[in-house]
């Protein structure tokens, strides 16, 4: 469990994850010898420092997420883990209303591409991994991204 | 369009894998000068950073349960619940999908019983007309796009 000053510090890490100490110290009215000393203990609750980015404006418009099951799953889960498309992947299970499926899913990942080629491509090379089951949605919009224990109004760089 | 060249790449690449890189650090690795790391910054970053955060291990911060969970939301609530959501502090990331699904919300709960209630308050208050749910059991990479240099991005 966090005390209250560590969840104070990381919702401004989470919010501005290059904010100085001194910034943060400044917002929190702690000493930055004490933020200090937060941060480094908050090691143990955060994995990595990112930069959130807006793929679109780089020249990558497709964000698709999508649900498999697979027989050749090991296979399946090295070829995701080092393709260079896959931002986020996770091994699931799946539940549709109130009954688990029979073959739940495994894995679920968000892919990034540049176009419907770069994406049908992808779908291709997948089926060599003998898929049992598979769902795709295509993101539409971001309208919420990593704001758990983050600042209310959450600071942006973005214009 | 933000036309990204080698150096924006390098750039990218090295606060895709830590954000909280000092740009003396970041010049040191990629060989490109402090002034051109900050002025690139400083001109584009806008453009396409949405923002610097850090990932968290929710289950250490005592947060069991983590599920993806799409939603088929009639038309007359779809306001409505996207507002609802987007407030909500147990929803970390929201989406706007397609697919015969309109949102896909990445929940964070303490316990499966305050995802149910959840899940309930939510077919309460909208007209929910499906939903399924992907528990996520663990994390395999998160963020990883773009934290390499790969020439097939230009």
């Amino acid at each position: 469990m966090l005390s209250k000053n560590e969840l104070r510090v990381l919702s401004h890490l989470r919010t501005n994850s290059r904010m100085t100490l001194s910034e943060i110290a400044y917002r929190t009215s702690l000493s930055v010898s004490n933020i200090h000393s937060i941060v480094k203990k908050l090691g143990r609750v955060v994995e990595k420092h990112v930069s959130l980015l807006d793929f679109q404006s780089l020249g990558f418009p497709l964000k698709v997420h999508f649900a498999l099951s697979a027989y050749n799953k090991k296979a399946l889960k090295y070829f995701l883990l080092n393709h260079s498309s896959i931002n986020s992947l996770s091994s699931v299970m799946a539940k549709m209303n109130d009954s688990y499926f029979d073959n739940p899913y495994d894995y679920y990942f968000e892919a990034i591409f540049k176009n419907f080629v770069e994406l049908e491509d992808f779908k291709k090379r997948l089926e060599i991994y003998d898929i049992i089951k598979s769902d795709e949605h295509l993101v539409v919009e971001d309208l919420k991204k990593e704001e758990f224990k983050a600042q209310k109004a959450s600071m942006s760089t973005k214009k | 369009m933000f036309k990204m060249k080698e150096k924006d790449l390098k750039i990218i690449s090295h606060l895709r894998r830590d954000a909280r890189m000092p740009l003396t650090k970041m010049s040191k690795s990629s060989g490109i000068p402090v002034s051109t790391i900050f002025d690139r910054l400083k001109v584009n970053a806008e453009d396409f950073i949405v923002k610097h955060t850090c990932l968290l291990d929710f289950s250490k911060m005592g947060y069991h349960t983590r599920a993806n969970i799409v939603f088929k939301v009639s038309n007359e609530d779809k306001e409505s619940f996207r507002s609802f959501m987007i407030k909500h502090s147990s929803i970390n990331s929201l989406y706007k999908i397609n697919n015969g699904f309109d949102f896909m919300a990445e929940g964070v709960f303490k316990h499966i019983k305050d995802m149910e209630e959840f899940i309930e308050l939510v077919e309460s208050e909208f007209r929910v007309e499906d939903k399924k749910y992907y528990y996520i059991v663990d994390d395999l990479k998160r963020e990883g796009f773009l934290t390499k240099e790969e020439p097939s991005f230009f």
